[in-house]
């Protein structure tokens, strides 16, 4: 068929019929930014969540602590529980499987913190709970090196600092949102400095006077328990002595390293026979990732019924269009027009709008994300910084699914069109 | 004489659910070309089931056609296309214009899938339009036409490939005896340029066809009228 003629049987097939087929490729380009929208979306939530929950537990450490009933926000040590002190720590070294420990000593002396934020007027005070940890809590390798300070050196050297990752987290999610305050990012947040006071909080005092102290954060760690402060060990064990050299030292945790992940359950065991809670990454792993498997089957279930109900619905409206217009696809060929002539026309015509309405569909779909990005960067940084943005783009997956929402109805259309194009001429012509 | 059109043996019955309703029985037929025939009979008798089938637009039956020397039923449908394109002119009964478009429109459309230069077609609707009184409402949609005026488009689509046969259903049904004449004038002015085969059923026209076809009692039968 000569091109002209071909534009002109075009145009006169579709005459009276391009509204319904704008308001098709309308609902196809809806629904095609729709889900493109929600799927980055999802998977963008989904991300976010996994970097909340993730621990830094790698596989084939257990995280060790005193057996304590936990009611709500308290926890209360049981009365059997063990003394989870040095040679308890000495004795879960000498367990078969073994291979490191990491602890964290507990410090039995009350303190506080003040000083002022950063570009936010007035100070502020909280009660902390000092931890002591070694230099295995920090990342970055020369901070490590600096890890130590001694409670008794009574310069004005600096106190370094290791605080839970999860303060973060929550200072970012829900306290700057609520009291407007600009979200932190973890490398923001090295380097900042405060005051802390040992001996003495809020609520209780030493008999022998508090020493003051000035602290810098050097890192943060996600094994820290929520609201402590994690210094060197030497400075809480010197300060637990300082104020009582009766009382033994104590951890309040103990991150044991296996020699393999294998070796974990056995460990495990006969951690917890010595009267030890014993926690396993997979444990951790296994509760977040339970969330995670239930946010991600209501995302997958979310998109598949927009895809499947987009997917039906444009089917369903180009057979209904076909078959509509079977009557007219009759006198075309009672005209002489030949079914292979018509199918051209029509795969033309159906082809080139769902390439047309997927490329608009796509843009549109990516646009609206970008916008809530935007949106969410501009009122709502603390979830920005915390989750590292919610929108994620994966490329490939949307173009696949976003193909088939455009090429299943198309390629649907064209086998109901070149079936309703071969169906006998009489029987056409009656519709 | 050489027969355009040859029937053998030729049934043709309509399944319903039902029943079966036979139309047709063992009718042998050969048309000659370049002829005029009417078709006539009672209303139900089969004449539009003739025609259709005459006409390669109904190829359900048993028997054998032969148009053009070729047996219709050992055709593909691509085949049977070019054949309907370049031979063949049907004004249906209930004419089946395409309503969204013109009635110019309407006339051209078999042209542009015979695939023929377009100024040329264009040139010879506006004359068949122009001829049959219908210039004033040729870009009109033909939804908007009058039943007789339909009729007329119809007729000048059937014409404008300038096919060998033309097969035409009461084309003059709803027209008045002045435009009646003026399509038979039309014909008689076509035919005179280059002859064709006109098969057409008529109830009551003044014009003398060459054959008339009876249809009756599911039998044909051919009458020579000169
Ligand atoms: N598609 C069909 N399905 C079933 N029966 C049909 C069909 N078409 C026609 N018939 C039946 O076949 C018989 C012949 O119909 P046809 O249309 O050929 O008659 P006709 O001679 O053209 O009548 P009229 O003069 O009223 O147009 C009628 O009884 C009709 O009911
Ligand atoms: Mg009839």
């Amino acid at each position: 068929m000569k091109f002209r003629n071909f534009v002109r049987a075009f145009s006169f097939w579709n005459r009276g019929h391009w509204s319904s087929f704008f308001y098709s490729s309308i609902m196809l380009i809806i629904s095609t930014s729709l889900v493109f929208l929600f799927l980055s979306l999802g998977f963008g939530i989904k991300s976010a969540l996994a970097k909340i929950f993730s621990s830094s537990l790698t596989s084939g450490q257990i995280l060790v602590s005193p057996a304590v009933n936990r009611v709500g926000f308290f926890t209360v040590e049981k009365k059997s529980s063990s003394l989870l002190d040095y040679d308890a720590a000495l004795r879960i070294l000498e367990i078969e499987g073994v291979v490191a420990i990491d602890s964290q000593l507990f410090c039995a002396v009350p303190a506080s913190l003040s000083g002022h934020v950063p570009g936010i007027q007035g100070t502020y005070y909280t009660d902390v709970t000092i931890e002591g940890v070694d230099s295995s809590y920090i990342d970055d390798p020369v901070a490590r090196l600096h890890f130590k300070r001694s409670f008794y050196d009574s310069t004005a050297r600096i106190l370094p600092v290791v605080i839970s990752s999860s303060l973060l987290n929550l200072y970012n999610a829900g306290l700057a949102p609520a009291n407007r305050l600009p979200g932190i990012t973890p490398e923001a947040v090295i380097g900042f400095e405060a005051n802390l006071e040992v001996g003495r909080s809020s609520i209780t005092e030493e008999s022998l006077p508090p020493r003051l102290f000035r602290v810098k954060l050097v890192g943060l760690s996600s094994n820290l328990s929520l609201l402590a402060l994690g210094v060197p060990t030497e400075f809480v064990r010197e300060a637990n002595s300082y104020y009582h050299p009766d009382k033994p030292q104590q951890y309040s945790s103990v991150i044991v390293t296996v020699e393999s992940p294998s070796a974990v359950s056995k460990v495990v065991e006969e951690i917890e026979k010595m009267g030890f809670e014993a926690r396993t990454d997979s444990e951790l792993v296994k509760r977040t990732s339970t969330f995670l498997r239930l946010v991600t089957f209501g995302i997958t279930a979310f998109s598949l019924i927009i895809v499947i109900s987009s997917l039906t619905s444009t089917v369903y409206t180009i057979s209904r269009q076909i078959s509509e217009r079977s009557g007219q696809i009759g006198v075309l060929r009672a005209l002489g027009a030949s079914p292979s002539d018509l199918t051209k026309i029509f795969s033309f015509q159906v082809f080139s709008i769902a390439f047309a309405d997927l490329l608009l569909g796509y843009t549109f779909g990516f646009v609206l994300s970008f916008a809530l990005e935007y949106y969410i960067k501009l009122f709502l940084p603390s979830i920005y910084v915390l989750t590292g943005g919610v929108i994620t783009f994966p490329i490939i997956l949307l173009l696949i699914i976003l193909l088939a929402l455009s090429i299943i109805p198309s390629v649907t259309a064209y086998f109901i069109y070149v079936r309703t194009v071969g169906r006998n001429l009489p029987e056409l012509l009656s519709e | 004489m050489e027969s355009v059109i040859e029937v053998r043996g030729l049934n043709k019955s309509y399944k319903l659910p039902s029943e079966t309703i036979d139309v047709l029985k063992d009718v042998n037929l050969a048309v000659e070309k370049d002829r005029i025939y009417f078709i006539k009979g009672l209303s139900g008798s089969g004449k539009s089931t003739l025609l259709r089938i005459l006409g390669a637009i109904d190829t359900d039956y048993s028997g054998e056609i032969f148009f053009d020397g070729k047996n219709i039923k050992k055709l593909n449908k691509r085949e049977i296309s070019l054949m309907r394109q370049k031979m063949i002119g049907f004004v249906f009964q209930d004419f089946h214009l395409l309503g969204k478009l013109s009635a110019l429109e309407n006339v051209v459309l078999p042209a542009l899938f015979a695939d023929r230069h377009y100024k040329s077609i264009r040139e010879r609707a506006q004359w068949l339009l122009g001829r049959l009184g219908l210039e004033g409402v040729a870009s009109h949609s033909v939804n908007k036409l009058s039943r007789g005026e339909k009729q007329r488009v119809a007729f000048a689509r059937a014409l404008i490939n300038s096919p060998s046969v033309v097969l035409c259903d009461e084309p003059t049904a709803s027209l008045d005896e002045k435009n009646t004449q003026i399509l038979f004038d039309l014909v008689g002015e076509l035919r005179a340029e280059k002859p064709f085969t006109l098969i057409v059923v008529v109830h009551a026209v003044k014009l003398k066809p060459d054959y008339i076809v009876r249809v009756q009692d599911k039998k044909v039968e051919v009458t020579c009228e000169v």
